[in-house]
């Protein structure tokens, strides 16, 4: 019953601060300089009548509020997202639909690897907290989590597609490249380096947030418990400090799933992966209102899930929250 | 009960472990820590200890004294800076401070712990039933199902009941929870529990019921019991003999009834003087003056010499030796002479003497 009623209260504050993003996304964008007929207007080949004609299409011939506003927020709701400035008219919802699986494939796998390797090097780090290997180890979490995305991946592209030519530089595909197995294995080979730059740039911050709740839970007492039962190191660690340790961790993956979106954004313009990010680069230089508007709520609707996601995962790992007991 | 009766009969000992042999036995323990300074701290000094079958030993000193450093060197767990300088520690004979001494046999299944304030020493995201179950599987070699049949009948002698198996310790109360550590440290059906300050973050009340369990346990296992604490109550009704440690080393042991109605220790009196009595109307208390000492810079001579109404010049030089009296009391004291081994009269320390309930 009160886990219920908690639920029902954090469904609903999600659900609110969706309704409130929306409003902030269709005033953000109204008050940023310039507008898609101005754009039109730059051309002079294009006649006064043709661009009254186009606002009078767009809507922008009306006021704000409340014409445009519940015009956008009515059309929102029943999923029409508008249409494209830039892409010829095509709708919203399919100009978006198309990127998004690009932009999942590397910020996907990027997290798992990132994920499974970072758990891996904390735990490690942490067992051996103070150690040579703890050192080096943490040194290159620290790193890594200190080099921004943009750069790193400049760096790869220099050893492994300049240097080396191993793997393409850039882009999603061969031009006229094969189809079927070999054509999937030439995406693999593209998607490799803004996968490894994902990844790498995770690495870090799994690594040193489980490193130190490691080394906080390896004085705690139920450890001491556990070395008196005479269990193995092996058994102490996977059995009594992860299961501890890694509520944190796993709390930080799943907010970093609401970043999916966003987070590949500098990547993708480094490899010009044609995802989202590199979508919301043209929406933003072309002024294409609608794909921006679309794109900013797919993005705030994300993190605001993946925020409620780490909430109610955080309560099924822990007990102590799922049972509401404060410590 | 009938988990406990078989508990002693088919007993297998450790290898190189031999039956005839005293269950616990420490001599000339010396632990030391290393501080950050580089200085060595020594924290237990030189204590000799035994314990036999469903034998129940208190020991009792101030924090600091290295009542608790001696039980975590018993288990094998000193924190890394710590080591055992010299000594021996033989469960049945077999040495466990030597080299490759086997502590994964012997922990939990031979010598068991039940620490202070088991809200920390039991895991909070693992149910109760789960962590009374581990030891058993996995030391055991029991499979899952008995374990857990075997944790559901322990958990139900010590007084959790069976609603409460699928609990998470925040779930269960002060009480339970130590309850339920006790379980956990019965699991593997060890010879040896140490009581690590069991009862001290508890009421009185549920203080008085753990005790109580803990003496039905010993008699039920045939445990052998150290109890560390620094409520001199505690063991007075708990124990058959007590050691009074100061500094490190043992100034006084021997049987309770001796020890606590004739102490002849300085440092014995002190403490036993240093409580009201209520049930003997007693409303004055001994002043014991100064801190306990640092234990990195340790004085020579006695420990206790710096806070002792009755130090001499003797006491600051030379260590005093600990002498046994008629096998019943042993004391590190200059103020009594061995004479040929006679146990010789309290010679009473002139504290302070403070009256309660007056300004």
């Amino acid at each position: 019953m009160k886990l219920r009623g908690w639920l029902l209260g954090r469904v609903g504050g999600a659900l609110a601060t969706i309704l409130m993003v929306l409003l902030l996304n269709f005033v953000l964008f109204r008050l940023m300089p310039g507008s898609p007929d101005r754009a039109l207007a730059r051309n002079p080949r294009v006649s006064a009548e043709a661009i009254a004609a186009a606002r009078v299409r767009w809507g922008l011939d009306k006021p704000l509020f409340p014409d445009q506003l519940v015009a956008y927020v009515g059309a929102t709701l029943s999923g029409d997202f508008g249409y494209s400035v830039k892409y010829g008219g095509r709708e919203v919802t399919s100009v978006i639909g198309e990127k998004i699986a690009p932009t999942l494939l590397i910020v996907g796998l990027g997290e798992i690897i990132a994920l499974t390797a970072g758990i891996a090097l904390g735990a490690w780090t942490g067992w051996r907290r103070g150690k040579f290997g703890d050192r080096v180890g943490t040194l290159s979490a620290l790193i890594l989590y200190s080099m921004p995305y943009f750069w790193l991946g400049m760096l790869l592209v220099t050893l492994f597609a300049t240097t080396l030519g191993w793997l393409p530089t850039s882009g999603i595909s061969t031009p006229g490249g094969p189809g079927g197995v070999a054509g999937i294995v030439d995406l693999l080979r593209h998607a490799a380096l803004p996968i490894a730059t994902i990844a790498l740039g995770l690495i870090g911050q799994y690594a040193i947030l489980l490193r130190s709740s490691v080394a906080e839970a390896l004085r705690e007492g139920y450890v001491l418990t556990a070395r008196a039962k005479g269990l193995r190191d092996d058994r102490i660690l996977r059995g009594h400090i992860l299961p501890n340790a890694l509520l944190p961790t796993v709390t930080l993956a799943a907010l970093n799933a609401g970043y999916v979106i966003g987070g590949a954004l500098t990547v993708e313009i480094v490899f010009s992966w044609p995802g989202l990010g590199l979508l919301t680069q043209e929406a933003l230089q072309s002024r294409d209102y609608p794909v921006l508007q679309g794109i900013f709520l797919l993005l705030a609707i994300s993190v605001v899930v993946a925020n409620l996601l780490a909430d109610l995962l955080y309560s099924r790992l822990d007990p102590r929250v799922r049972h509401g007991a404060a410590r | 009960m009938s988990g406990a009766a078989n508990h002693n009969d088919a007993r297998s000992l450790p290898a190189g472990a031999n039956a005839a042999a005293p269950l616990l036995e420490i001599r000339d323990l010396r632990v030391s820590f290393s501080l950050e300074d580089g200085r060595r701290l020594t924290a237990v000094d030189g204590i000799n200890l035994s314990v036999s079958p469903g034998e129940a030993i208190g020991i009792a000193g101030e924090s600091g004294s290295g009542k608790s450093t001696a039980a975590s060197a018993i288990m094998g767990l000193l924190p890394p800076n710590g080591r055992i300088d010299s000594g021996s520690i033989r469960y049945r004979g077999l040495d466990l401070v030597a080299e490759g001494a086997p502590l994964r046999r012997t922990r939990w299944r031979e010598i068991a712990v039940v620490f202070q304030g088991s809200l920390v020493a039991l895991n909070p995201v693992i149910k109760v039933r789960d962590q009374v179950a581990e030891a058993i599987e996995l030391r055991l070699g029991e499979p899952a199902n008995a374990a857990r049949e075997k944790a559901k009948r322990l958990l139900a002698d010590v007084g959790i009941p069976d609603k409460r198996l699928e609990a998470y310790p925040h779930q269960l109360s002060g009480g339970q929870r130590q309850r339920a550590m006790l379980a956990v440290a019965l699991s593997c059906s060890p010879a040896v529990l140490i009581g690590d300050e069991p009862t001290t973050a508890l009421d009185v009340i549920v203080q008085a019921q753990i005790l109580e369990l803990l003496d039905r346990m010993r008699h039920e296992y045939g445990l052998g019991l150290i109890l560390i604490t620094h409520d001199l109550a505690v063991i007075a009704d708990m124990c058959d003999r007590v050691a009074i440690m100061y500094g490190g080393r043992i100034v006084e042991s021997g049987s309770v009834r001796e020890v606590f109605t004739n102490p002849r220790h300085p440092y014995t009196q002190a403490l036993l003087g240093a409580a009201p009595d209520a049930r003997a109307g007693r409303r004055t208390i001994k002043v014991l003056e100064g801190q306990p000492p640092d234990l990195a810079s340790l004085p020579p001579g006695c420990h206790f010499a710096p806070r002792c109404p009755l130090a001499d010049a003797r006491c600051t030089e030379e260590d005093p030796p600990t002498v046994s009296y008629e096998d019943r009391v042993t004391l590190a004291c200059h103020r009594y002479e061995p004479n040929g081994g006679a146990l010789p009269a309290p010679v009473a320390a002139p504290y302070p003497v403070l009256e309660l309930g007056k300004r």
